[in-house]
């Protein structure tokens, strides 16, 4: 049985909505600069900000002011809005969907605003207390379309979303769901933009993925959220698929809290189990679009890994994350959003501001390439304790 | 369900069931890095996996309401200026959910399926759920599946003041589809409503382990477990 995407959505840095975001990766224009909306204690670092604040994001979604609502749940619900919109879902299609969410920093953003608030012996602004949970945002994504048959939240830190759509495409392929809604969420918070900091693994300047010179990631924000069905419910339905979800692995570094291993066994295992469930082999990829931080230790890890699966086979490779900033638990679903306008426009992202070679790591694809032909790409997502995914897509 | 799911372990901590003693399964220099949550998991999951000999489990997917909460408050006490400590990375490095998922990992040397579920207090079925559709399409033969909570007497508090509570538990079962010496067997996990007809109905989430032990000793024929939507039954053999 083959898995059919029949809608998109995505917001990030680099724009809201898949037309915004195409021209941005054509244009090879990058949406990490200054913050100008967290509230941060590290406002030098520069970050992919979405360039909206919640006020904004709630206006477009005509959700009216005082609604409690976290920062995750308003991109979210940007995203999945225009994804159920190209997929054409009706609302009872909706309620027969599964919803499934991949998020870590969930409602964070409000805890650190309000945490002397809630825990003072006069309580202030208690009603965003049952909203700090990953869980909760979901549910307030849900909510906005009237309930999905069932939601539920991955948290596998950075492969959270990748994660998401894996548990879809199990859920279509054992018969538990015909639809499903699937993509992640993560909002910038200071909490964990000081927590990236004590690892000393951000970057003060853009971020330049697996170049000599290459000194850390740079953070960012944003949605990203597929449709998926199964090709019987797409043919009933009369919606055009846009691509395939025809491969995918989770593995498990399994070495280090944080670190990635010298040979990249877990980013080795997720990409062969994806090229193993599509029947393919690594000569048939197209193009990689890379997890590539710009983190000395992720970058050499994934590079080995890459060597390992695909020899002297390598396709391009790039990592998005200059334009957008790593999104964390959403970065699995906005890539593969980034990997579908790629299939669909035929063209290769760039891997911006690489410039120099390192021995230790693959070289990618440092400008945008036009008129290629991508039929088959993989998308890779790494996270915290070594939750190591791939997914692989086909054109057709 | 394809092939019958069998439990062929299952440990617990919390629910009145006390903490063992950790020596047995780390090291002081290990145990001194890990809050009790950590330190539960390992030991509940080292016991079902011991229970259902079986070294490197296909599946590691656990399930969690709030996540490392003593990590997390530590580094909010830090950075509200309510603490005077700068923040630690030790502690951002084990703030993520899936902090125990993947601990259990490296301790295990498991290079299978990994992941984490934090959905409310439905996060061990959306755990059970994504297991029982492993088995089911054949992509793995077991799964050692967890619920794990921890709560600080301040965290704890702060949740009450949003109508919030949620219990301490560290619970981890090893599903197979091999019957032998299993304490039960997992009919059915699913949203679907309707009347639950067994012999006993138990709340989430110390009916799961409560459970396994009334089916292993023949004291009822069949449980089932609810929570929210969600329906588990479980049947004795």
């Amino acid at each position: 049985m083959r898995l059919c995407i029949t809608g998109a959505g995505v917001v990030s840095a680099i724009g809201l909505g898949k037309e915004e975001t195409r021209v941005s990766l054509l244009e090879n224009r990058s949406g990490v600069g200054p913050v100008r909306i967290l509230h941060t204690a590290l406002p030098h670092l520069p970050e992919g900000e979405v360039k909206l604040t919640n006020g904004e994001m709630a206006n477009l979604l005509g959700i009216p002011e005082g609604t409690v609502c976290t920062r995750s749940s308003l991109m979210g619900t940007l995203a999945l809005k225009e994804a159920l919109e190209q997929a054409g879902l009706s609302p009872e299609d909706i309620r027969k969907a599964v919803l499934v969410n991949g998020t870590t920093v969930g409602g964070m953003d409000k805890s650190e605003q309000y945490y002397l608030d809630f825990i003072s012996d006069r309580p202030d602004h208690t009603e965003y207390i049952p909203v700090h949970d990953c869980g909760a945002t979901t549910e307030l994504i849900s909510r906005y379309f009237g309930g999905f048959a069932l939601s539920t939240t991955i948290s596998t830190a950075c492969s959270s979303a990748a994660n998401a759509i894996i548990l879809g495409g199990n859920l279509i392929r054992s018969g538990r769901a015909e639809i499903v809604a699937v993509g992640g969420t993560e909002c910038l918070s200071d909490f964990h933009v000081n927590g990236f900091n004590t690892l000393m693994i951000l970057d003060g300047d853009r971020c330049r993925p697996f170049d000599a010179t290459r000194a850390g990631l740079n953070l960012g924000e944003g949605a990203g959220f597929l449709i998926i069905e199964s090709e019987a419910s797409a043919t009933r339905r009369g919606a055009k698929p846009l691509a395939w979800l025809d491969g995918y692995g989770n593995a498990c570094d399994a070495f280090h809290q944080t670190a990635s291993s010298p040979d990249g066994e877990g980013a080795f295992l997720a990409m062969s189990k994806a090229l193993k469930m599509a029947s393919l082999t690594p000569s048939d990829i197209d193009y990689i679009n890379a997890h590539g931080t710009g983190t000395p230790n992720n970058d050499a890890s994934e590079s080995a890994a890459m060597r390992r699966v695909f020899g002297d086979a390598l396709p391009p490779v790039s990592s998005t994350k200059p334009l957008t900033g790593h999104t964390t638990s959403a970065t699995g679903s906005i890539e593969a959003v980034i990997c579908l306008l790629a299939m669909q426009g035929g063209f290769i992202p760039a891997n911006a501001g690489w410039s120099q070679a390192d021995p230790d790591c693959i070289i990618p694809q440092a400008a945008v390439r036009t008129g290629v032909v991508l039929r088959h790409v993989i998308c890779n997502s790494f996270g915290f304790g070594g939750n190591d995914s791939s997914l692989l897509l086909s054109a057709q | 369900m394809r092939e019958p799911i069998y439990i062929k372990a299952a440990s617990q901590i919390g629910g009145g069931l006390p903490d063992p003693d950790f020596r047995q399964f780390l090291s002081p220099i290990e145990a001194r890095r890990m809050s009790l949550m950590m330190k539960r998991a390992i030991a509940t999951s080292r016991t079902a996996l011991q229970q259902a000999g079986i070294e490197h489990p296909d599946a590691i997917i656990t399930g969690t309401w709030f996540g490392s909460v003593v990590n997390t408050e530590a580094l909010l006490l830090s950075l509200t200026g309510v603490s005077d400590q700068p923040m630690k990375p030790t502690h951002f490095m084990q703030s993520t959910h899936n902090t125990v998922s993947s601990l259990i990992g490296i301790q295990t040397g498991s290079h299978g399926y990994n992941a984490t579920y934090s959905h409310g207090r439905t996060s061990f079925e959306s755990a059970l759920l994504d297991a029982v559709t492993l088995m089911d399409l054949g992509e793995v033969d077991n799964a050692l599946v967890g619920l794990f909570d921890e709560m600080t007497p301040c965290f704890a508090a702060l949740l009450a003041k949003g109508g919030i509570h949620c219990p301490d538990i560290a619970a981890s079962f090893v599903l197979s589809h091999d019957p032998e010496h299993a304490l039960c067997r997992l009919d059915h996990i699913g949203t679907d409503a309707g009347e639950a007809l067994a012999d006993r109905v138990l709340d989430a989430p110390f009916g799961y382990y409560e459970a396994v032990r009334m089916l292993a000793g023949k004291e009822c024929g069949s449980v089932v477990v609810t929570n929210e939507n969600f329906r588990v039954s479980l049947c004795g053999l």
